[in-house]
């Protein structure tokens, strides 16, 4: 149904070939805006209702809009907002409301008895059926699932959260359920109200209730029983997944790096070396997994340590007081303590190394220290005093701080340390 | 390492591990017995009344807390030395504010471990740098409420002295560093730890409290 394209589009607006229910204009609609397609239908049947305003816009649009060409993919065309948003949808709301403020006046097709109510009841069922994201995650996330609970129409958070997928349902699926059964049941309660009174229809009325209360009464207990077979069925499901992917761990990691140790039994420097490696990355593992290094300064601290002691095998321990996120100046920090790192594992032929990381209020200290050959400040080599003084500027670009501590026989220490940049 | 033979329990479900550390350190202490299990170390403890047990922390029905709680209540004096593998600051409170006068981690060698044996046979505490680097942080806050000063609170000076050791420097290094003597450097120590042990800080409630649910 090819038609000349409307003029000025900043968005390329397409029905697309799936997704539809008529003729794909509520979804071409959803994709470019970035709204669910089921509110949109919503808003077209609520405006239907309004002297057949919806039918006519729905047409109009059918008509101006282009099918999908075929090959092409039906992704949503705008990748900024490739999920569903409560503003938005918010936005759409408040368009439809005023158009049925501004349609009333005409005084064509149905009435308000009929008109009103069936937007309140819309507008409960959209608050019920639309699926929003909160508010606070960002859109280049990959779209969460039902399970976390903070996508997915209100229902279905509500059902993962009854089977066990979550713990319960956030205060924001609550509201949503509430508030939407509530417009229903009042859209529903307006429409009844308004109807010439006959006894025949309070009748049924007053019947459909009580016969709603019998079914519940009667299948609760049932339907609550199946709801937590579900759940345990669930629950019985994630554990042997879980066990799967421990086992599948064990066995490239820790069988592996166990292998290799027997291997290496004659060099117990080697051996050392692989168990501390493999116990790092167990530990990584049972923590949930790696996390990046910008998140924190002792993440970061971690990685470099790691780093230093896998290639050089000498064992470094850190100790930490206090955490912060990172940023330039900890950068600088990190890269100094590193250079204190390797230049005390090549060359002061200590056993191990003792970091000490300290954060407080205004600042962040490093302690680098080893138990090592030590060396003379004034006179020392060449290549230990080049660390001071490369360490030293470093810092100093920074608003820091370096010392170099250290006597011929009993170790080195270096400490490094910034101000914190208060936000 | 101490003159006298110290007598030496040792109790841990880990077979390799008790072997290990008989071979360790056997020579040098006098080892009275070893358990695998809470109820026979308690009764066992109770019989032989060693110097020093050393416990660990990871055990079925409660663990080296349970053991440390149920044997200082009728022999207070004998004194629990805490291995494990773990170094989770939950882990570590929970079972020196059970009792326990030190705390190491399984890796330590054979003359460290003995040298720490010796420590908490004279009644001293032993404080690992990772251990050290814990309380700096559970008493870094300021409470909001209640402060006993006492003992929610560390003196400027006992944090001087754990600072050092979370830096990595043996007690005499400290006291050369503050000039002071070793024993001035114990006793500093000791204090901290008994701060330790009775503080009713937050941060280290709530961490005996998680202990006990899991």
């Amino acid at each position: 149904m090819q038609t000349s394209t409307p003029p000025d589009v900043r968005l390329r607006l397409v029905r697309p070939r799936d997704g539809r229910r008529i003729a794909g204009v509520a979804a071409g609609l959803g994709n470019a805006f970035g709204i669910d397609p089921n509110l949109i239908r919503i808003a077209f049947v609520v405006l239907a209702f309004a002297s057949g305003v919806g039918v006519i816009v729905y047409a109009a649009a059918w008509a101006i809009t282009p099918a999908q060409a075929p090959g092409s993919s039906s992704l949503p065309t705008t990748r900024r907002r490739a999920r569903p948003q409560f503003v938005e949808a918010a936005a759409l709301a408040v368009i439809v409301f005023g158009a049925l403020l501004l349609i009333r006046p005409l005084r064509l097709g149905f009435a308000d008895q009929l008109v009103w109510p069936i937007a309140l009841a819309g507008f409960g069922a959209a608050l019920l059926w639309g699926r929003f994201r909160n508010a606070s995650a960002p859109s280049t996330q990959p779209p969460p699932s039902v399970a976390d609970g903070s996508t997915g129409s209100a229902w279905s958070a509500a059902v993962a959260s009854l089977v066990g997928d979550t713990r319960r349902p956030s205060l924001g699926t609550i509201t949503r359920i509430g508030a939407g059964c509530v417009l229903v049941i009042t859209g529903a309660g307006v429409f009844l109200a308004t109807r010439p009174t006959s006894t025949a229809t309070r009748n049924a009325a007053s019947a459909v209730v009580v016969f709603a209360i019998g079914i519940g009464l009667v299948f609760g207990p049932w339907l609550s029983r199946l709801a937590q077979d579900l759940a345990e069925e669930r629950r019985a499901r994630v554990r042997s997944q879980e066990r799967a992917a421990l086992a599948a761990h064990v066995h490239d990691s820790v069988l592996h790096t166990l292998a290799l140790v027997r291997r290496s039994a004659s060099d117990p420097r080697q051996v050392v070396s692989l168990a501390r490696r493999q116990e790092r990355e167990l530990r990584t593992w049972l923590a949930g997994g790696p996390r990046p290094s910008s998140d924190s300064l002792a993440i970061a601290l971690d990685e470099v340590a790691a780093v230093v002691e896998t290639d050089y095998g000498v064992p470094i321990e850190i100790v930490r007081v206090g955490d912060c996120p990172m940023d330039l100046a900890l950068e600088a920090l990190v890269s100094a303590g590193r250079e204190a790192m390797v230049n005390a594992a090549r060359h002061s032929g200590a056993p191990s190394i003792a970091v000490y990381m300290e954060v407080d209020r205004e600042r962040v200290t490093l302690f680098v220290r080893d138990r090592g050959v030590g060396f003379e400040p004034e006179t020392g080599e060449t290549r230990r005093h080049g660390l001071a003084d490369s360490i030293v500027g470093r810092m100093r670009k920074h608003g820091g701080t370096a010392e170099v501590r250290s006597r011929p026989g009993s170790g080195t220490e270096i400490e490094v340390s910034v101000p914190r940049i208060s936000t | 390492m101490s003159a006298a033979r110290r007598r030496v329990f040792v109790v841990d479900d880990h077979h390799l591990f008790l072997s290990g550390v008989r071979f360790e350190i056997g020579d040098d202490v006098e080892l009275v017995g070893d358990a695998s299990d809470v109820a026979s170390a308690v009764e066992l403890i109770g019989e032989r009344e060693p110097d020093v047990v050393l416990v660990d922390v990871h055990m079925p029905h409660g663990g080296g807390a349970a053991i440390i709680e149920q044997v200082l209540r009728k022999h207070p004096n004998v004194r629990f030395l805490a291995l494990s593998v773990s170094d989770a600051p939950g882990d570590v409170v929970g079972v020196i504010r059970a009792g326990a006068r030190g705390y190491v981690t399984k890796t330590i060698s054979g003359p460290e471990l003995l040298e720490a044996i010796g420590r908490i046979a004279d009644g001293d505490a032993v404080f690992s740098p990772r251990l050290a680097g814990i309380v700096l942080d559970a008493f870094s806050s300021v409470p909001i409420h209640d402060v006993n000063p006492e003992l929610d609170q560390l003196t400027a000076r006992e944090r001087e002295v754990l600072r050092l050791i979370a830096r990595g420097y043996a007690y005499k290094e400290i006291a050369t560093e503050l000039s002071i003597s070793p024993k001035t450097v114990e006793t500093h120590v000791s204090a901290v730890l008994r701060k330790l042990q009775l503080s009713n800080r937050h941060e280290l409630t709530v961490w005996a409290i998680d202990r006990r649910l899991v």
